[in-house]
């Protein structure tokens, strides 16, 4: 039971990462309808520039860990006023594909970066190597952290979202953006809040994944299995991001532990597979969802 | 090193080609001396520069071309100057192959030293020896360069499954380990490692109680440490790469099992202990070459670090280099051992009495005999003490 109980917890850490670059995901699909591609590399600059904010400048972990993160949320307006605005109208796979191209040049970029390049850094955080023991249950500080922190984060974007003017209007402009602006909401700044705020969520990942599997160019490739999270979710639930992340990370941490070798890797598209063959539109998708 | 579907196809391609040059191989063995002119030595590689083990090929051919410059400079060999003649093959088997090809049939070099990669050995080793090159200390750990011994084939790297034979043998009779676990990437470089184990271990009559895989590139390794300390084992052996072991090091510190690690060597570098911190300490592993770290103020080392920092903004070199330097100089020395005739079948006469032979640099000796062209079977037996990797032995 304790050994059950030890793979939850790891997967879960695991999932909230995932689950925070799938928030990130739908956020933007579900205001702009874009899918972004670029997403697993907006996290991987977030850890780029935390590690430049607290090893090459010697900031603390915490002040540049939130420098990180407000940069690479401006960094997601600047993309959404220099780029993806000018493709609002186009056909969906074609803004599909520039945000492919946008993951390609984040990442040939920080690898040209006389500080960053091709090498591997670690980003210890003050509470590495402590773990907390409950009767035979170890959990590490950093996953204290992660899954604390994500829980406050999302709990505040589910209540922006539900509760707010602001984040009432941007369901408005998701279900409607020409309703939406004719009411007086001012749909092109929402669409860069929304930008700014997914692209916060990447970064936090990246800040919190770095001390656990350290910064490099390759770390955007956890991107891959946010898509499934965020499809599993039903691509358009905020909760359902974070559902889907958790599923995914606890099922793989699982599966790494009770089946035989191999099955991890296969095991969130396995999951995948079942929940879209029994649910269609994700667990928490709408039925008039677009299709994704 | 890994194979991919493109080599598999190569392989094929690799097949054909050598097929169609080995009616040209026996002229080209009667010309014993291609490559070689009074005034020159000339030799190729076909190396990564652009593609994925660029990181790799970029300091091989720093290091082969310091090297070169060194004994140039100091009037050559036997009144001869080496000339390199580099090609990229962008880590593919198809495009090594071509390259290869013109270096053996139209250029006619004398040997090729230092060719990078597993699959790109795999393909070209072939095209070469029957060309009637020599191919010389390819970076490439694999069996096959020198297992059966081939006439033209000389290797100074053996297959990781040999140096980890020899920790697993190490572990169970010096360090009186029973319960072995093994940690791998599932991968070529991993399963290798994988296979010298099992085969330590069958050696002594025991078993692997428990392994655990990771994919290149995962970031959590959570439940296969979980499964392997569930299985209670007294010693984890790695066959993984660098940032992997580094965050696999971090994960045993994190649920506080003090179990014994032994590394293989891609992962006994500098850069683990940079990574993994404290976690790291008390780490062993076996690397056949030093880390930098413990070699770079050797008085034969520090003056060549120097020269590479002069020339590079102050920066160390990479490990690879010392691959490329060493192996260059090992060439260098066979050569001029040879004599003023030099010819392939001399030079392959030379090397072949080569005994102990000091490779400098914290790398194993060099020992070759008609028999065999794997200049070293033994490896280094390294241990983090204090946050720095310490040599405590030599694995036989």
């Amino acid at each position: 039971m304790i050994a059950f109980l030890q793979q939850v917890i790891s997967g879960s850490a695991v999932g909230i990462v995932y689950a925070l670059v799938a928030l990130g995901f739908v956020m933007v699909h579900k205001s702009t309808q874009v899918f972004n591609f670029a997403q697993g590399e907006l996290m991987m600059l977030g850890a780029f520039f935390a590690f430049t904010f607290i090893i090459l400048f010697g900031l603390p972990f915490w002040l540049g860990g939130v420098l990180a993160i407000v940069s690479v949320a401006l960094f997601g307006v600047i993309l959404d006023r220099v780029l993806l605005r000018r493709m609002v109208g186009t056909k969906p796979f074609t803004i599909f594909m520039l945000t492919v191209g946008i993951g390609f040049c984040i990442r040939s970029i920080v690898m040209l970066v006389p500080m960053w390049g091709t090498d591997t850094y670690s980003l210890p955080s003050p509470l590495q190597g402590r773990v907390f023991s409950f009767g035979g249950l170890i959990i590490s500080a950093d996953h204290a952290v992660i899954l604390l922190t994500a829980t406050v984060i999302t709990t505040g974007l589910f209540v922006f979202f539900q509760f707010t003017r602001l984040g009432l209007a941007m369901r408005a402009i998701a279900q409607n953006p020409l309703a939406a602006s004719y009411l007086g909401v001012r749909v092109d700044s929402l669409f860069s809040i929304v930008w700014a705020l997914s692209a916060a969520a990447a970064a936090l990942a990246g800040v919190m994944l770095a001390p656990i599997s350290f910064v490099h160019a390759d770390m955007g490739q956890i991107g891959l299995k946010a898509i499934p999270a965020a499809v599993l979710g039903g691509f358009d639930s905020l909760p359902g991001a974070i559902v889907g992340g958790l599923i995914i990370g606890i099922v793989e941490s699982l599966a790494g532990f009770y089946c035989p070798e191999g099955v991890k890797d296969v095991a969130a598209y396995i999951v995948l597979l079942v929940v879209l063959a029994v649910k269609p539109r994700g667990l928490f998708g709408h039925p008039d969802a677009k299709k994704v | 090193m890994f194979r991919t579907p493109a080599a598999r196809y190569a392989t094929r391609l690799a097949l054909i080609v050598g097929l169609a040059s080995a009616g040209a191989a026996s002229a080209a063995l009667a010309a014993e001396n291609q490559g070689i002119t009074k005034d020159e030595i000339l030799l190729g590689a076909v190396l990564d520069l652009s593609g994925p083990v660029a990181s790799i090929g970029v300091p091989v051919r720093e290091g082969q071309d310091m090297a070169i410059q060194a004994v140039n400079d100091s009037g050559g060999i036997h009144g001869r100057k080496i000339r390199i003649i580099y090609a990229d093959s962008g880590y593919d088997p198809k495009k090594a192959i071509i390259a290869t090809q013109k270096l053996a049939t139209d250029d006619r070099v004398f040997a090729f030293v230092g060719q990078l990669g597993a699959a790109i050995v795999h393909v070209t080793m072939p095209i070469i020896t029957n060309s009637g090159s020599l191919l010389l200390f390819p970076n490439a750990p694999i069996e096959e360069v020198y297992e059966p011994t081939k006439p033209l084939a000389f290797t100074m790297q053996p297959a990781y499954n040999v140096q980890a034979r020899l920790a697993a043998a190490y572990a169970y009779n010096t360090l009186g380990k029973r319960k072995f676990c093994a940690f791998y990437q599932d991968d070529d470089s991993g399963e290798q490692v994988l296979r010298g184990i099992n085969e330590g271990l069958d050696k002594v009559g025991a078993k692997l109680v428990e392994k655990a895989s990771y994919k290149r590139g995962a970031t959590d390794f959570s439940s296969q440490f979980a499964r392997l300390k569930q299985a209670d084992c007294d010693i984890v052996m790695f066959g993984a790469v660098v940032r992997e072991a580094a965050a696999a090091m971090l994960e045993r510190q994190k649920i506080g099992w003090n179990v014994d690690v032994l590394v293989s060597q891609p992962s006994a570098t500098d850069t683990v202990i940079r990574l993994a911190g404290s976690a790291a300490e008390g780490m062993l592993g076996v690397n056949q070459m030093l880390p930098l770290d413990m070699i770079k103020d050797q008085p034969n080392v520090a003056p060549v670090f120097k020269a590479y920092a002069d020339s590079h903004g102050g920066k160390l070199p990479d490990p690879a280099f010392l691959y490329g330097y060493n192996f260059m100089k090992l060439f260098i020395e066979a050569a001029r051992r040879t004599g003023p005739d030099l010819t392939t079948q001399n030079f392959v006469k030379t090397l072949e009495q080569f005994s102990d032979f000091d490779m400098n640099f914290g790398m194993a000796p060099a020992t070759f005999s008609a028999t065999q062209h794997v200049g070293s079977l033994s490896t280094n037996l390294l241990k983090v003490v204090n946050g720095q990797w310490t040599r405590i032995g030599v694995l036989k």
